[in-house]
């Protein structure tokens, strides 16, 4: 059974190197142009925020408010991505690398450089926070070391064949201003949660390099339709009746969290 | 592991005795010598993957070597009284039984000496995680006043002066000594300990779940276990997975656990990685150490204060300081209250911890002194 799921994992990973490799120039690590479409370079940031503010500031007090008027505070915020792309006007995608990529907006990794984006007019940028099946229950040590997926870089899976965590979040609150802190944690795995995200911006890439910043408010996550109180829930490893609707939840409200802008 | 170590052992023993020689080995006819490339792959096992390795510092049978002399080498301290060795012992999986370690002229240091194993998988150092490479590292305890009290100065011009290091400098390097590529040298010596041959290790890939006694499985079910707590207030897992789990029994990523405060006081006394960063979520926090070999590495935590195992676990069970203000939250997000674990769970977890100690590594003369 193992050795069946690392074939079909090599299999998926060959065939993914194949396809990318037969539409793409070979100094590039970005984009589906074609050979003869003029590329360009695109810096991509992930940025964590809370209530639209940066989520450390050194001199700061680091907890901010969130709904139900309690604060709090981002100790741990990494996810894990596939099918990142640039979309064009026509709904035709360029995939950004291979695909894949781990943000970590409470570490330092958290910009990413793609040569060779086709110079052109885009609509939106795509990605699935979590896996397939095959790649998400596969062998993790087939990724090379430096590879987003590598689980001794990202720290984001489970042993065994449980799976990726697909997004951590963690960190503390307070009910009150004043209040003797808590902690929270919400812990994205399992197929079901495998969520698709769709941030339509307005990018025309020319000749120049472009940054384009993604800016996600952790607050949002808790607040919106079904605002979340830490002090009643806290907690959520996606397993587990109590958890997986807490954790449908945190998903749902995460759809208004992300806003993207070219700077 | 068995043939690397046997493989090094032989390339060392072949190595010394052509070194050892009136000529020494012979270099090609532009006076180079061409030290022999060790693929990592012998050297890394295929379950912990491949690390990502410096690229300016190939593994070499000679460079491995020199750095293993190095770290055995007492000339490393003032008074060459105190080698690397001094404080981190193979039979104590390259820790030692001492709360703090006892450096140049008796003084002591000021955390407990870590464990040296798969350090090629980490991304930092120290109990503060202050050095990112392990060839900064080395230049460390070196300087410390309180560890080999030596300069650099003095360091480079012994080594200089002393015709075995002459020799391997060149064999390794084609330099004569110099401080760089010792720390070069230790570093390759140091990436290549590896621990991998515990019976843990053998049933993590879950296949075979009759490589560990009832107790051991027991405790691996409580130590993966999430914290739920039944209307009775017990709890079946204890969670320690989330900042040492994977087959290094350990959490590489700092912000998931792989730095952490476990509640060790109710406020942060030795600031730790805040010390470092000067950041109001680092005071108190330390890496979080791997699992593996856990049970030859007593006193345990960064200033020593648990004796065994035992202690250790009552600590987790019911002696966590919640109040501490960068308390991890895998650690408090249950309302902070303590696991109170049985004296059956207890017994469970110590049972599957002991599970993790890979005796290989405390001999394997691949390892050892070569002096």
């Amino acid at each position: 059974m193992h050795k069946n799921r690392l074939i079909l994992q090599t299999l998926v990973i060959a065939l993914a190197a194949f396809s990318l490799s037969s539409c793409e120039p070979e100094d590039t690590d970005g984009g589906s142009g074609g050979w003869n479409t003029p590329t360009s370079q695109l810096e991509l940031a992930f940025v964590g925020q809370i209530s639209d503010e940066p989520l450390y500031a050194i001199g700061q007090d680091v907890y901010k408010e969130k709904s139900h008027g309690e604060y709090m505070m981002v100790t741990n915020w990494s996810f894990l991505m596939s099918n990142l792309a640039l979309v064009k006007e026509n709904g035709d995608t360029v995939q950004l690398g291979d695909g894949y990529q781990w943000a970590d907006l409470t570490g330092t990794r958290n910009v990413f450089n793609y040569k060779g984006i086709p110079q052109g007019k885009y609509t939106g940028l795509q990605f699935t926070m979590g896996f397939d099946s095959a790649t998400n229950h596969g062998n993790p040590q087939v990724w090379p070391a430096d590879h987003p997926l590598n689980p001794n870089m990202n720290g984001l899976h489970w042993g065994w064949s449980g799976g990726y965590i697909f997004q951590a979040m963690d960190g503390r609150y307070k009910e009150n201003e004043n209040a003797t802190p808590g902690s929270f944690s919400f812990h994205t795995a399992t197929m079901q949660f495998v969520t698709r995200y769709f941030l339509p911006i307005d990018l025309t890439v020319s000749n120049d390099k472009h940054r384009v910043a993604v800016r996600i408010n952790a607050d949002r996550f808790f607040g919106g339709a079904q605002p979340i109180k830490f002090a009643e829930k806290s907690v959520s490893h996606s397993e587990g009746d109590h958890d997986e609707l807490l954790m449908r939840i945190f998903l749902d409200n995460s759809l208004y969290a992300f806003r993207i802008n070219e700077e | 592991m068995k043939k690397i170590g046997f493989l090094l052992s032989v390339g060392f023993l072949v190595f010394v005795s052509s070194c050892t020689k009136e000529n020494g080995a012979v270099p090609d006819n532009g006076g180079v010598y061409n030290p022999t490339i060790v693929d990592p792959t012998e050297i890394f096992p295929a379950e912990f993957g491949m690390p990502l390795l410096p690229k300016d510092n190939p593994f070499t049978e000679e460079g491995i070597m020199l750095g293993r002399m190095l770290f055995y080498d007492p000339m490393l301290s003032i008074d060459s009284s105190i080698s690397c060795a001094s404080c981190h012992r193979q039979e104590y999986a390259f820790a030692e039984p001492l709360d703090k370690s006892v450096g140049f002229r008796g003084l002591r240091a000021s955390r407990s000496s870590m464990p040296l194993f798969n350090l090629a998988y980490h991304h930092s150092y120290f109990w503060d995680t202050r050095v990112k490479t392990l060839r900064e590292l080395v230049f460390e305890p070196i300087q410390a006043h309180n560890e080999m009290a030596m300069t650099l100065p003095t360091l480079r011009d012994r080594l200089k002066r002393n015709k075995r290091y002459v020799d391997y400098f060149k064999k390794a390097f084609n330099h004569e000594p110099n401080l760089h590529d010792m720390s070069l040298a230790m570093e390759q010596f140091l990436l290549s300990i590896v621990s991998k041959d515990s019976r843990f290790n053998k049933f993590f890939p879950g296949d075979d779940l009759s490589v560990l006694s009832p107790s051991e499985l027991r405790g691996a079910f409580i130590y993966n276990g999430l914290i739920e707590f039944d209307d009775n207030g017990v709890t079946k897992g204890a969670d320690c997975f989330h900042c040492h789990g994977g087959e290094l029994s350990q959490q590489l990523n700092a912000s998931m656990g792989g730095i952490a405060s476990n509640g060790l006081d109710p406020e942060p006394v030795d600031l730790g990685v805040g010390g470092v960063t000067n950041r109001n979520q680092d005071m108190g926090v330390f890496k979080a150490p791997s699992l593996l070999n856990i049970a030859v590495t007593a006193p345990y935590m960064h200033d020593g204060r648990f004796q065994t195992l035992e202690e250790v676990i009552d600590h987790y069970s019911e002696g966590v300081n919640f109040d501490h203000p960068n308390i991890h939250p895998q650690m408090a997000a249950h309302g902070g209250m303590q696991l109170n674990l049985s004296k059956q769970q207890k017994e469970d977890l110590i049972a599957y911890l002991k599970s993790m100690t890979d005796s290989t590594l405390l001999v394997n003369p691949a390892y050892s002194n070569p002096f």
